[in-house]
């Protein structure tokens, strides 16, 4: 049995199998970023301004970034054209660039990218608690529009609610999990430690004793201080010198638009890691901060939903094409050994690889204008 | 014509030629010459066929496991909460779904389902039945075994596509099932899983009704989720392989205008899936993320949530700022179309029946093949339909209640070419016939009771009410799995060489066509006086607002739906016992049809033809005034003419 036109095109339609199969594909692709394209869309318009940030992405390294797929995009078609003249070593030359430079996008993406966010610190300042928190926010609460501060004209507009930084990781390595954990109020705290106390069922109070830990493990970030709040009986000034631990953020190195709000420099678009910035060392109150505060990970605000849900899914795909790549480079049976014995269709193969890098490259031209620049 | 055919028959020749060369390279396709082991051969098959089968009988057990779910609501239904199970019938069920869904009814040994197990049932019936049940039967079960066998293929273009998709669905299907068995059991936010309902039911770090905590991926809501994004993936890898081989592998001759009508409805349905269910893929993907990550995708801003069970609030508290319509958007985009995935491959194969039982050819078939694509382009501008309850305005409300209604004109065009069909037929009525012909009116009960619907106004009123439940049902109860019976019954001989039972077959059709009227019909009066369709007790907490005849009403329906039970377990019987006792069939075409499948030997081997198959004739030619038997097989040559053997097939 032999399954027609996988090679050669069918002569009435014009296609072989596979380039009708990929661009099928390439239409449900196009239907899936379309919606996840309509998610950010709602979720930009629906965002309160001050929600929505704005140059939280490194633009250089970006632009970098979407240069190597392009370039990645010319490689491939240089590929399948020294593949058309046959000439095996300039196809593996080509080849070889264009998936070492997929694999040098996801490099940056995954080494660099992704992770300055999560060694961040973001918070949203609850609006009741602005005043406090005033000299960070660089809001014009205090100051007529147009009055001169450090010699710099006071901003308008809508207040500013976010408070960026460092926390002190070389202190308290603990700081990181630590911080975004929600407030918990005394009481709450002593009803946790009070579950399965006064049990007499020993079965029960087994359950009961073992659910306390989990909730202590997710509340209470330091092992010395779960095993102080488990010790009988407890010594309340330790109680409230851990509920302070648990409910403050110490930040080491506040963001420079907090620390000198008013300085036109920082109404420019930045990006997250700035290691020129002031010291500054500020404490929070978790009480004061509204739900969304932590590393900048999509927990945070819908932007960093959007972003790491559809960067991690173009990623996946770059992932992909790679392995495709990979796979047709290597001297193996389905890869370039082919070229000896089928060399149409390791074209084909190429050809459908490509179209898909194709898309693929284009859908980021979409998504970073809409990260990085908008 | 003829200079067409010839065109054609050169044109294979190429291709074998072409063929040829490509040959002693594709490994992949060459190990047929011996016997595959039983893995190989049944489980993981590349064979169409059997791909088709294992979808059908995995949908099939789905179906029933759907149905059993809707058999216990009714029971909670019509005898209100606080009445255990019969017999030991509560203990059992108590024993394999746990305290989550079942509790012991106070001052009895009895178990019921709980209010909060109704809603698992509840969001699992309408999951199983629409993404695990039908789907699965009529697009990926029969359109795998019958269409390629219908435009005269070896197989699917992509064989071992084919495979992979049927596996992704099996994933999604252990992923559903396993989700009954986790704490806190399945998901309970209905089949459209509504935020924010769906991102806060059953959060991880709270607590099922057995105390345990519910972990952050194995929880109902998340298990759901993983499962959808593996069956929209199995679907979408399905359908480009659908689409392809319509388009690539129909054998010479076989011309677009000569294709079975039931393979013009896969190759539309294939674009309605391909096109329609990744923005539901995204949305999906979209609530894993508010699930296991705590974004607010769907989440909006002022969203508190109280857990009553724990001490402390462990819940992910949302940043807020999300879109809860935004998930509707995308669902319905799916969805919508998705009722044209139910019914197009059941309208399919009941024009095959009626084609082939009538002994005459399809009323307006060209008008049928332009009718679906009407209706599949509309089906994509109509969702909104769906969400007149958001407040969406006049304006925008204007638009979907025009295409709405607009949609109905191709639904009519097909419903009353087929009613046209029957008209001087010399009707055969056979089980598969039966079922095909009891498919016409219920279809058309359950169509035209959506008109009303389609207006804003009405549906204000209407929304989530009985009436709905009935309306759509109608469409894909005794509508689309009226089909798949029919479908089942004229095609098993095929498949296994043997007929199922006709007496089984009609006391199976007699029994299900009364009862499933019985189940249904009044639900459309229940509805009209506003019972609402995810009362946990049947509208008894509400008797001050619903009359109590309607209440009683619903004792009526839950007999029927038992009743309607019964009569499956013969279909059952009959499904299992006739592979190996039915009677034998005669020949390989049984049912005297013209369409290529029964061209093929019984049951078609690895491959399907023997013979290379060249097609001379359009799809329906019965009765054929002159012609020597009232059909002519699509590839039987026009008499007298010469026959041009193709280059052998390989």
């Amino acid at each position: 049995m032999e399954i027609p036109y996988t090679v050669r095109p069918r002569p009435d339609t014009g296609l072989a199998n596979p380039k009708l199969g990929i661009w099928l594909f390439l239409a449900s692709e196009v239907m899936l970023f379309g919606g996840l394209f309509a998610g950010y869309i709602f979720m930009r318009l629906g965002a309160e301004p001050w929600m929505w940030p704005k140059g939280w992405l490194n633009v250089p390294v970006g632009t970098f970034n979407t240069f190597v797929l392009i370039f990645s995009s010319v490689t491939v078609i240089l590929a399948w054209e020294s593949l058309k003249m046959r000439k095996l070593f300039s196809y593996k030359v080509w080849l070889g660039l264009t998936w070492v430079c997929g694999l040098l996008f996801l490099t940056i993406k995954l080494s660099y990218e992704w992770p300055a966010k999560f060694h961040h610190f973001g918070a949203y300042i609850q609006k009741a608690a602005k005043e406090k928190y005033e000299p960070y926010l660089g809001n014009d609460a205090h100051v007529e529009n147009g009055a001169m501060i450090d010699g710099h004209e006071a901003r308008k507009g809508y207040p500013r609610l976010f408070l960026g930084g460092h926390l002190d990781l070389d202190h308290d390595k603990y700081a990181m999990a630590a911080s975004s954990v929600q407030y918990v109020a005394e009481e709450k705290l002593d009803a946790v430690l009070k579950l399965g106390k006064d049990e007499t069922d020993a079965n029960k109070k087994a359950k009961l004793i073992s659910r306390r830990d989990e909730i202590l493990n997710t509340i209470v970030i330091r092992p010395d201080d779960i095993a102080e709040l488990k010790k009988e009986p407890l010594d309340p000034k330790k109680k409230t010198e851990i509920l302070h631990r648990m409910n403050t953020v110490h930040m080491h190195a506040v963001d420079a638009e907090n620390a000198k709000p008013y300085d036109p420099e920082n109404d420019k678009a930045h990006f997250v890691p700035r290691d020129q910035i002031p010291v500054e060392h500020l404490v929070l109150d978790k009480q004061d901060l509204i739900a969304g505060h932590g590393p900048l990970v999509p927990k945070l605000n819908t932007y960093l939903a959007c972003y790491f849900m559809i960067t991690g899914l173009h990623g996946a795909h770059v992932l992909a094409g790679c392995i495709c790549f990979i796979y047709f480079w290597l001297p193996i049976k389905g890869g370039s050994k082919l070229f000896y014995t089928n060399p149409e269709q390791l074209l084909n193969r190429i050809e459908v690889s490509g179209l898909f890098w194709h898309l693929v490259d284009l859908i980021w031209i979409f998504v970073f204008p809409i990260f990085y620049l908008l | 014509m003829m200079g067409g055919d010839y065109l054609n028959l050169s044109l294979y020749n190429m291709a074998q030629d072409h063929a040829h060369d490509a040959h002693g390279h594709q490994d992949d396709h060459g190990h047929d010459h011996h016997e595959l082991g039983f893995w190989r051969k049944w489980v993981f098959s590349t064979d169409h066929k059997v791909i088709g089968m294992q979808y059908t009988v995995t949908g099939l057990a789905f179906l029933f496991f759907g149905f059993c779910l809707m058999m216990l609501m009714r029971w909670t239904i019509a005898k209100g909460g606080g009445t255990p199970l019969p017999g030991s019938l509560g203990g059992m069920m108590h024993g394999i779904f746990g305290d989550d869904v079942f509790v012991n009814v106070p001052g009895t040994e009895g178990y019921t389902l709980s209010p909060q197990g109704y809603n698992v049932f509840g969001a699992m019936h309408g999951t199983i039945m629409v993404f695990f049940g039908i789907v699965p039967i009529a697009m990926a079960g029969f359109g795998n075994f019958v269409m390629p066998l219908q435009i005269g293929a070896v197989d699917m273009a992509f064989p071992r596509l084919n495979m992979a998709s049927f596996w992704s669905f099996f994933i999604s299907c252990v992923f559903m099932v396993a989700s009954f068995f986790v704490p806190g059991s399945a998901a309970k936010s209905g089949w459209t899983n509504y935020p924010p309902l769906a991102g806060i039911a059953d959060l991880p770090g709270s607590l099922g009704a057995s105390g345990e905590m519910l972990g952050v991926w194995t929880n109902g809501g998340t298990l759901w989720l993983l499962g959808m994004v593996f069956n929209i993936t199995g679907s979408l890898l399905g359908s480009i392989n659908f689409i392809t081989t319509i388009v690539q592998l129909r054998a010479p001759g076989m011309t677009w205008g000569r294709l079975p009508f039931f393979c013009w409805a896969q190759f539309i349905t294939a674009y309605l899936l391909l096109l329609a269910f990744p923005p539901l893929e995204s949305a999906a993907v979209m609530n894993l993320f508010d699930r296991v990550f705590g974004s607010s995708f769907f989440q909006p801003s002022g969203l508190f949530v109280t857990q009553v069970a724990t001490a402390a609030n462990l819940v992910p508290q949302y940043s807020g700022g999300g879109s809860p319509i935004l998930w509707q958007h995308l669902f319905w985009f799916l969805a919508h179309p998705e009722v044209y995935v139910l019914i197009l491959p059941g309208i399919g194969m009941i024009t095959e029946i009626i084609a082939c039982n009538t002994r005459k050819p399809i009323w307006g078939y060209k008008a049928m093949v332009g009718a679906l694509f009407v209706l599949a382009f509309l089906s994509f501008i109509v969702w909104a339909h769906h969400m007149y309850m958001t407040g969406m305005g006049p304006k925008v409300s204007a638009f979907f209640q025009t295409t709405t209604i607009m949609i109905s004109v191709p639904s009519v065009i097909l419903l009353t070419a087929l009613l046209l069909s029957l008209w001087g037929g010399s009707i055969r009525f056979n089980t598969p016939m039966l079922f095909a012909t009891a498919f016409l009116p219920m279809f058309g009960i359950g169509g035209l009771t959506g008109i009303p619907l389609a207006f804003n106004a009405i549906d204000l009123f209407m929304h989530d009410t009985y009436y709905v439940i009935a309306h759509f049902h109608y469409v894909v109860a005794p509508g689309t799995i009226f089909a798949i019976f029919a479908g089942c019954y004229y095609w098993y001989p095929k498949a296994t060489g043997r007929f199922m039972s006709e007496t089984l077959g009609k006391i199976h059709f007699w029994g299900s066509l009364v009862f499933i009227n019985l189940l249904f019909f009044p639900m459309f009066l229940q509805g009209m006086a506003g019972m609402h369709r995810r009362w946990y007790d049947g509208g008894l907490a509400y008797s001050n607002t619903v009359l109590p005849e309607y209440i009683k009403m619903n004792e009526t329906v839950s007999y029927a739906a038992w009743a309607l039970g019964l009569f499956q377990l013969v279909f059952i019987f009959n499904f299992c016992y006739s592979i190996f006792r039915g009677k034998k069939v005669p020949n390989d075409n049984p049912w005297q049809a013209t369409t290529l499948e029964w061209d093929t030997p019984t049951p078609p081997p690895h491959g399907n033809f023997i013979k290379p198959i060249t097609v001379y004739r359009a799809a329906y030619e019965y009765s054929v005034p002159g012609a020597d038997k009232d059909y002519t097989p699509q590839s039987e040559p026009p008499a007298g003419t010469p026959i041009v053997v193709p280059a052998p097939a390989h």
